[in-house]
């Protein structure tokens, strides 16, 4: 469907004192059609710039970023963003807010209402479609921002720490319901995350960032809908081993010889 | 809702109570402004005796002959005198505060699409909003006489550099992840203003509705005072001259039943436009217009 | 959207906030220079600046109006005591009744009604009264105005008293703090930043109300200045008028905004 290639890309920006930050530097990655690859880092490794600039909400000081060849120019719905914070319109009843892209897009009222009702069934809220976000819960607002997204039927699929700041239980349905649309629509999508286990659960491949440069990049080859048994093979924790010891956290890891 | 009830019962209590002060006063406190005009007319005289002497500002019409003319001082000529007067000192009002609006917003709006304008204005709106409008009164005057249109641009004049000033900041405050938000979705510049800036900027902005709506009774109130030829401003200016207090008194109280009547009407309207907010966000400020 | 880059907005003012001014400055120029808008109307900047330096500290054309020997000076501190001293008098009494309807229901149930219509209405409407009562001295002025400034500054200390955390409240109360304490250095500290933005916008309003409530008839003053200039058809000398007083407004604005950001140093700052 969509590749995504990054060829030196790099984001510079000034500090109040004048010093100049490097928050992305010198990054190339090629994420291949329908892959899903998770980014991972220590806040403030860059990984949210990178994905900003994926997005094509600002423009890279350096490099270039094309989808199927072609260098993207701006924020497209091809690239559907999924944000951390509550970015869903708050004076737009639900299907309105899911419907919003298409209507962007010129598409027809009835067509676009169908096309939104359809996803938030799919999303679980097929009977809110009428309701203002503010009646809506934390779980549910995210549901609707994965509904909006997957309704403009985005080839590339960017999601920024999306589930950070909901609760177990709900972050845990979230990934089931993310792994479930992703099967059926098959995006290419990044997903910039800083936690080890949700990366394992739902990755192809897991790109590790560092004080804005890629320092790992592995594919994860699990058998997919993944368990708490799969998780659990020594496989999967040897890479997760690692990746703790990425985040420095190093005294979680029994055997600290393995190269990183 | 409870609470409200409770709260409107008092709001009325407080009212009985002030108007009973006042019936207080005037018995105990006889005095004349004139011969014949007590300085605090009690209410048996003001509905009356206060009343039937509007009828002096009717010009006449509508089979009811005016004072000036040698007609008799008549309940209908009163309230004739007072509709007409009302209707004047109104549609200075509405003409005004809706050029006003419409101009301060569309300026506004138009300065915020880059953000180099909106620095380069940001200073001198700054310096705008302090500075004393009610004191520019007599240029209007100057340059347009005491007529219609001078009185209509003074309101709107006004208005709108409150209104300008309030939509660029609201533009300003207006959340990034949000127009992030439907640019990822691929919104155009216009679509973001539209679907995007115009709501999420109309909490803030009511703010600035309400300041307009009592700077426009301000400023109409304002430029009667100065030399109209009608209108309510103008009768209690009049009146103040010949010590008429009862007049006054009596032509206050319809202006403030009008200014109240405008807030009821807006609070009314905002309510279905901020269906969607969060109540706590719901209620905004109206205070500050002098 | 709003990004503003972070080098600028370091410097106190915006260089392209100055050109603005500029630009400001240069439109009325121009304006005063097209012949349908006679010379007379609007005065260009020049004549005023010049009209403002001839006549400030002293001035004996402005003294054949009664307007005294101080020139625009002289009227100007008319004005701005009357200014101050309303306000001076309306903080103590708005904050001292906006505490205690924060505190006392039933003292809110009957300044609330009272307290939010005199905030809503017109208060100008007021001003002949005054003018009756009080006749054309300083009083009626200063009447209105505190008028004015009481039911902005109520509110406002009203709402910050209510909304302040009343964890602050016990934690002075646990370390052992009398009622005196708890009102001097937990509410009226804690309820500073609101109440100075009540002060600030009750400031704003006042100047344009005290010099129209002098238009109307007082001894002195600017807005004297400016009705006795308007019916000499002197506009250069109204505009002089006009905008030393708005100088002034700015100038306390400033000022008071600057106090604020001393005063109430401990608070933590959204960077924009």
């Amino acid at each position: 469907m969509a590749e995504v290639e990054l060829r030196n890309v790099g984001q510079f920006f000034r500090r109040s004192g004048g010093a100049l930050v490097e928050a992305v530097a010198d990054v190339s990655l090629v994420i291949r059609s329908h892959e899903f690859v998770c980014l991972i880092g220590p806040s403030g490794c860059g990984k949210t710039t990178l994905l900003q600039l994926v997005a094509g909400l600002t423009p890279a000081s350096q490099g270039q970023i094309s989808v199927d060849g072609a260098a993207i120019a701006g924020p497209s719905p091809e690239r559907g963003l999924v944000f951390q914070r509550d970015s869903v319109f708050p004076w737009m009843r639900t299907i309105d807010n899911v419907s919003y892209g298409l209507k962007c897009r010129g598409v027809e009222k009835t067509k676009r209402i169908e096309i939104a009702r359809q996803y938030l069934r799919q999303v679980g809220l097929g009977d809110v479609e009428r309701s203002w976000p503010r009646e809506l819960s934390g779980g549910m607002l995210k549901r609707v921002a994965v509904a909006t997204v997957f309704a403009n039927s985005p080839r590339v699929l960017l999601m920024d720490e999306p589930f950070a700041a909901l609760d177990y239980v709900t972050k845990l349905q979230l990934h089931q319901l993310l792994l479930t649309l992703w099967e059926q629509h098959r995006p290419t999508v990044l997903f910039v995350t800083h936690d080890v286990d949700e990366a394992m659960l739902l990755a192809d491949r897991i790109v590790v960032m560092k004080e804005g440069r890629v320092v790992d990049d592995r594919k994860i080859t699990l058998a997919r809908r993944r368990t708490v048994e799969s998780l659990a093979l020594p496989e999967a924790v040897a890479h997760k081993e690692v990746l703790l010891r990425h985040l420095g956290l190093g005294e979680l890891v029994q055997d600290r010889t393995a190269p990183l | 809702m409870k609470r409200t009830t409770a709260h409107r019962l008092t709001s009325f209590g407080v009212l009985v109570v002030l108007a009973a002060l006042w019936q207080l006063a005037s018995i105990l406190m006889p005095y004349e402004s004139v011969p014949g005009e007590p300085m605090i007319p009690g209410w048996q005289i003001l509905v009356t005796r206060t009343f039937l002497s509007l009828a002096d500002y009717w010009q006449g019409g509508l089979g009811v002959p005016s004072v000036a003319q040698g007609g008799p001082r008549t309940y209908a000529g009163a309230a004739l005198a007072v509709l007409s007067n009302s209707w004047d000192t109104s549609l200075r009002l509405f003409t005004g505060l809706t050029l006003g609006v419409a101009v301060g917003l569309v300026a506004g709006l138009a300065v915020s699409w880059s953000k180099w304008s909106r620095r380069i204005v940001a200073l001198p709106a700054q310096i705008i909003r302090t500075f004393p409008m009610l004191a520019l009164i007599p240029m209007f005057q100057l340059w347009f006489g005491a007529t219609f249109l001078g009185m209509a641009l003074f309101v709107a004049f006004a208005v709108g550099v409150i209104f300008f000033t309030g939509t660029v900041n609201a533009v300003g405050n207006v959340s990034d992840i949000h127009v992030d938000y439907a640019r990822t979705q691929g919104a155009s510049r216009i679509q973001i203003y539209r679907s995007v800036i115009l709501p999420a900027m109309f909490p803030e902005l009511r703010s600035s509705i309400l300041l307009s709506l009592g700077t426009a009774w301000t400023a109409v109130i304002a430029a009667e005072f100065l030399g109209a030829q009608t209108g309510l401003g103008q009768i209690i200016v009049f009146a103040q001259y010949f010590g008429y207090v009862g007049r006054m008194f009596l032509v206050a109280l319809f202006l403030l039943f009008y200014a109240a009547i405008t807030y009821a009407l807006f609070e009314r309207a905002s309510r279905r436009l901020t269906e969607w907010m969060p109540r706590e966000l719901a209620t905004p400020d109206r205070y500050g217009a002098p | 959207m709003a990004r503003t880059s972070l080098s600028v907005a370091r410097l106190p003012v915006d260089p392209l906030g100055i050109i603005g001014l500029l630009a400001l400055v240069a439109l009325w120029w121009g304006l005063s220079q097209f012949h349908f808008l006679s010379r007379l109307a609007l005065p260009p900047p020049a004549g005023v600046a010049a009209a403002i330096t001839q006549n400030f500290f002293s001035s004996s054309y402005l003294a054949n109006y009664h307007l005294g020997y101080g020139g625009l000076a002289g009227n100007l501190a008319y004005t701005i005591s009357n200014v101050v001293v309303a306000l001076a008098v309306s903080c103590v009494v708005g904050v001292a009744l906006g505490f205690a309807s924060a505190r006392v229901e039933l003292f809110r149930a009957f300044a609330d009604p009272i307290m939010l219509t005199a905030g809503t209405i017109p208060i100008l409407v007021t001003a002949p009264f005054f003018l009756i009562w009080f006749g054309t001295s300083r009083s009626a002025q200063i009447a209105l105005l505190i008028l004015f400034d009481v039911t902005i500054v109520y509110l406002f200390a009203q709402r910050a008293a209510a909304n302040l955390d009343p964890t602050y409240v016990a934690a002075g109360r646990t370390l052992g703090a009398g009622p005196m304490r708890i009102v001097s250095d937990v509410y009226l500290k804690g309820a500073l930043p609101e109440v100075f933005g009540g002060i600030r916008i009750a400031l704003a309003g006042a100047w344009g109300l005290e010099a129209f409530s002098e238009l109307l008839g007082a001894p002195k003053g600017v807005g004297r200045v400016i009705q006795a200039m308007a019916a000499e058809m002197d506009s250069q000398m109204v505009f002089a008028a006009i905008m030393t007083l708005a100088a002034v407004a700015v100038a306390f604005d400033v000022a008071i905004g600057g106090a604020f950001d001393f005063i109430t140093r401990w608070r933590r700052r959204a960077r924009l």
